[in-house]
């Protein structure tokens, strides 16, 4: 294995290890130098080329140059040297010249010699390895610290056009994605290795000592063959003092560039300038400890890695941190404020100094960092200020609204109804209510409904909140509370009634009632099978919420984008569903958003069903389940848990799948959105168990119940399942009318399919199986080449039966291991009907017939009779034969 | 290379499995185009090539799945390319022919998250190979 137990393997410097082997095989090259930041990997490189050249038969040496050895001449070379010369203090130049040269000089060509941190190295030891070198004996590898005084000897030898300069820089994206794959010998999930990135900054060493805390600590851990974070990444001792020396060598007045630096994240050039001149600017930039933006107008500095600033804040004193937090103030405010954020930063500078904030200030870096949606920061800004006594009853109604919908945000529901109770009594103490208060009690009540409902399950009381409201608001604000009764009413699991609330179009309403009217006829026209208008509506509201300024007390406006994902998906456009699901996925994740990540999650989910993907879609279920569960988004969880079972039951793990559907059940509260397609997981969960009738009736159950509530959608994939595990003629009629009331070609093509099922129509079977590829429903389209092959040969039509069972076979290829029963052909010249296959899969298995008997509600006798039957048309004598009769199916 | 690359590569490769001829002239198009030089490093008649080309391609893109297999056979496949003489450059020149030539084949359904996908799998090999070749 390339990596082992101590050493990552090398990546991402091929190429300049084929340069350094040419360099040492062309005669006109003594020596090349490798300059670079701290931990960028030149030691390890000069190492790999030292192995190299030992493999091809040449000779090295080694020296190690350090401060310490560099007090004495010759210190770091004295190995290399005989003992004698070493230990004669009155030694002479010549003789040790010689002595070395002699010593070093080799019949097997030339030798190697590596000089790590030449940079420390001595004059007097420079001196002779010119010497060496200009022997032709010797060919030399150095390496030197970026950004540290280059000795004159080394200098010289870096001018000559016999040495060449390879600058190692940082490793790339793509090197570092390998390289984390490769050490930890798997794949890494996006977050992860997104997280890992921009920590390590591309420097190896930063990534190995992280990585290594990391998994000693679990705070990394490999799931499902997969490497996850579980907790927040630390960094090192060893990695803080990769950047001390350099640190120490910036001098007081770098170090208090850097000291600025840690604290605000950019500065202006100009702005540093002024305080430290261009010219301590340009030795930090040298020695890489900062890097300044060219691109930019402003001319921003950084500092050059997060470490830098870890050790910086490491050797700082509290009261020298309070100094550098109010210089940093001060500095800004007599500037005046040009960036918008500008109010955020001088806010959060006075609250770490302890300083009193002015609480509008405090309140208007709040708003930017909720607009931002960075909900941690609008909680620590926010809870002062909260406080009875800490500003007007104003600013405290406002903090309250501004720490409640944060607190709900980031999962902590139950605290932030608790906040927004203090609020609406606050907001009824105050008698003589101007209309600023007004505007914030309404909001409250909204948020507080929210909060209720999404968080807390509780819908009646959510409702009720809403009502108490709009007794006493304008008329606008009575619109927009009662449009978000219709929301409630939606995702309680009525779409249809929510449909008729809203009405037919938003005219004569305000912007801000559009967008939230839209919120609920987004979702609802998807439900209710209106796909196409479902799609147009959400992408306009997504526009319309983007250019409000004011808060719609919603969080992310990528709600819209899921909502467009969703009707993308149901109405059979899945390649197209994925890719924007994709996107918002990428989008919340670098927003940090937890809830909206449940969403985007489950979305790409739901999309890797239907395209017949079951593992990857119980990845997707599984981490919308850990977000929702880690932050006490119960709703959502019960669609992510529900899909892990949906998506587990496809893979045959019955275990997985019934555990997904026990937790289902413990969750407490109502959330009706989406409600019947736990009847999915509960069913593919009861067939994985070896269990079809119950399976059968858990769908038709779950058919009902979407029916009555208008999840149209879901009942077309809950009947079009019953007909994909066995009884398609029960459900034709039903599904043929919801492909009349619902656009897009899924639910025509699931209509389709169960018709051709009940007729036995091979030619419709095939053609259905070609739609479905055209959809991208991969696992549905090898189903109806299955069943088509199955009824071509019962037509007596073997050559079409055979490449249409071929074609089966191929697109279940594609199904990541998916284990139906309607994969599970069976290859026969009679063929079974599908009670009879079923009970000959379950007897092949090795179930007796008072098993069978039980699990699908007949008698033993009548299993039986259709074990005779089945016997007959295969022409075997028993149960023992029966598995080798049975074609395998398409894990070939 | 992320699970869901893993899959999107694997899944394109059998949709590609019935036009590995196709894709494999144009994988050879595409890389004399880039670096003329390298056509002297095959055989005259290309055929043999194309068809080992993509069986390779495939069986190692199957393997990334299970990682001591893939390596082991990653590291032995570098050595022979060293022993061809292949360079660092010519692995550069041979990940662009790839992705070009996908795109050429696949058209529309070569998307930006499968063109991703395929790079970076195309990383994870090439990056093995090189150690390979650099051990030998």
């Amino acid at each position: 294995v390339v990596a082992t137990a101590t050493r990552w393997p090398l990546i991402g410097r091929f190429g300049q290890l084929e340069e350094l082997h040419d360099s040492l095989g062309d005669p006109d090259v003594d020596g090349v130098l490798l300059t670079g930041p701290a931990g960028v990997g030149k030691t390890r490189l000069a190492d790999e080329a030292r192995q190299r050249a030992e493999r091809d038969g040449h000779p090295t040496s080694r020296i190690v140059a350090s401060r310490t050895a560099a007090r004495t001449p010759l210190g770091a070379m004295a190995h290399l040297i005989p003992r004698d010369l070493a230990a004669d203090s009155t030694w002479d130049p010549v003789a040790v010249f010689s002595h070395a040269s002699t010593a070093l000089s080799s019949p097997d060509g030339r030798r190697l010699l590596i000089v790590d941190d030449a940079h420390l190295l001595d004059e007097t030891s420079l001196v002779l390895i010119a010497q060496l070198l200009a022997t032709g004996g010797v060919f030399l590898i150095a390496t030197a610290r970026t950004g540290e005084p280059v000795p004159d000897g080394l200098a010289t030898l870096q001018r000559t056009d016999r040495c060449r300069t390879i600058a190692l820089e940082a490793l790339r994206r793509a090197d570092i994605e390998t390289l984390l794959h490769l050490a930890l010998g798997g794949p890494v999930d996006a977050v992860l290795r997104s997280t890992l990135w921009d920590l390590s900054g591309g420097v190896p060493l930063v990534l190995t000592e992280v990585v290594r805390r990391a998994k000693e600590s679990a705070a990394i851990v490999e799931a499902d063959g997969v490497w996850v974070q579980r907790s927040p990444l630390a960094v090192t001792a060893r990695v803080l003092d990769l950047f001390a020396d350099s640190i120490a060598a910036a001098g007081d007045e770098g170090r208090h560039v850097l000291e600025l630096l840690a604290v605000a994240d950019t500065l202006g050039l100009a702005e540093l300038e002024a305080i430290a001149g261009l010219e301590v600017l340009d030795r930090l930039e040298r020695a890489d400890l900062i890097v300044v933006e060219a691109s930019e107008r402003r001319r921003p500095v950084r500092l050059s890695h997060p470490v830098v600033g870890e050790v910086v804040r490491a050797g700082q004193s509290v009261s020298g941190t309070k100094s550098v937090l109010l210089e940093l103030i001060g500095l800004v405010e007599t500037r005046g404020s040009r960036r918008q954020d500008d109010a955020l930063r001088i806010v959060s500078w006075q609250l770490a100094a302890g300083v009193d904030a002015n609480a509008e200030l405090v309140l208007t870096a709040a708003t930017l960092a909720r607009q931002a949606h960075d909900f941690p920061t609008v909680i620590e800004l926010t809870r002062p200020v909260s406080r009875a006594g800490a500003g007007s009853t104003e600013q405290q109604l406002h903090a309250l609204v501004l720490l409640g919908e944060a607190l709900g945000e980031s999962g902590a529901v139950t605290e932030a109804d608790e906040v927004f109770l203090t609020g609406e009594r606050l907001a009824d103490a105050a008698a003589d209510a101007d209309q600023r208060l007004h505007e914030l009690a309404i909001h409250l009540a909204v948020l507080r409904s929210n909060n209720l409902f999404h968080g807390l399950l509780r819908p009646a009381d959510a409702i009720e909140v809403r009502r108490r409201a709009a007794l006493g608001a304008t008329p606008e604000d009575r619109v927009m509370l009662e449009l978000g009764e219709a929301w409630i009413t939606m995702v309680n699991g009525n779409p249809a009634t929510a449909l008729d609330m809203i009405g037919a179009d938003s005219d004569g309403l305000s912007p801000r009632n559009r967008v939230v009217r839209s919120l609920t006829e987004g979702t609802a026209l998807v439900l209710t099978g209106r796909t196409d208008v479902a799609f147009t509506r959400a992408g306009e509201a997504y526009f319309e919420h983007l250019s409000l300024n004011d808060l719609v007390a919603w969080s992310h406006p990528g709600v819209h984008i899921i909502n467009q994902a969703m009707a993308l998906s149901e109405s059979g456009q899945l390649t197209q569903a994925e890719a924007l699901a994709t996107t918002i996925h990428q989008l919340v994740v670098d927003d940090k958003v937890a809830v909206s990540r449940v969403w985007a999650a489950s979305t790409l989910g739901r999309v890797a069903v239907h395209q017949g993907r079951p593992a990857t879609a119980r990845r997707w279920f599984r981490e919308a389940s850990a977000i929702a569960g880690a932050g006490d988004f119960g709703g959502p969880r019960r669609i992510a848990l529900a899909g892990v079972a949906i998506s587990a039951g496809l893979l045959g793990d019955a275990q997985q799948a019934a555990a997904a559907c026990d937790e289902l059940h413990s969750l407490a509260g109502e959330f009706g959105f989406l409600g019947p397609e736990r009847r999915l997981g509960e069913a593919w969960a009861a067939l994985a168990a070896g269990h079809p009738e119950s399976a059968r009736e858990l769908l038709l159950t779950g058919a009902d119940e979407a029916a009555s509530s208008g999840h149209l959608t879901s009942e077309a994939w809950l009947l079009h399942d019953v007909a994909r595990l066995g009884a398609p003629a029960e459900v034709t009629a039903r599904l043929d009318e919801l492909a009349r009331r619902c656009d897009g070609p899924f639910i025509a093509a699931r209509a389709a399919h169960a018709a051709a099922l009940t007729r036995r129509d091979g030619a419709t079977l095939a053609a259905v199986g070609d739609e479905f590829e055209r959809i991208g429903a991969w696992l549905c389209a090898a189903e109806a080449a299955m069943a088509a092959a199955d009824a071509y040969r019962a037509a007596g039509e073997s050559r079409v039966s055979a490449a249409a069972r071929e074609l089966g076979h191929r697109r279940a290829a594609r199904c990541e291991d998916a284990v139906t029963p309607a994969l599970t052909s069976v290859d026969v010249v009679v063929p079974l009907t599908s009670r009879e296959r079923e009970i000959a899969l379950m007897a092949s298995d090795g179930s007796t017939s008072k098993d069978i008997a039980g699990r699908l509600y007949l008698s033993s006798r009548t299993v039986d009779n259709h074990l005779q039957r089945i016997y007959a048309k295969l022409g075997v004598s028993g149960r023992s034969e029966l598995r080798a009769a049975l074609d395998p199916g398409a894990s070939s | 290379v992320t699970p869901e690359e893993i899959s999107l590569v694997q899944t394109s490769l059998i949709e590609l499995s019935s036009r590995s001829g196709e894709l494999t002239r144009t994988f050879y198009d595409r890389l004399f185009e880039l670096d003329p030089a390298a056509r002297s490093m095959f055989p005259e008649d290309l055929d043999e090539q194309r068809a080992k080309f993509f069986a390779e391609l495939s069986a190692i893109a199957r393997a990334i799945s299970d990682l001591d297999a893939f390596v082991a056979r990653g590291l032995e496949l570098g050595r022979l390319h060293q022993g061809y003489g292949v360079r660092f450059i010519d692995y550069q020149h041979g990940g662009a022919a790839l992705v070009a030539a996908l795109g050429d084949v696949l058209g529309a359904s070569m998307t930006p998250a499968l063109e991703a996908a395929w790079r970076s799998a195309y990383h994870l090999v090439s990056q093995v190979m090189l150690s390979g070749g650099a051990q030998s």
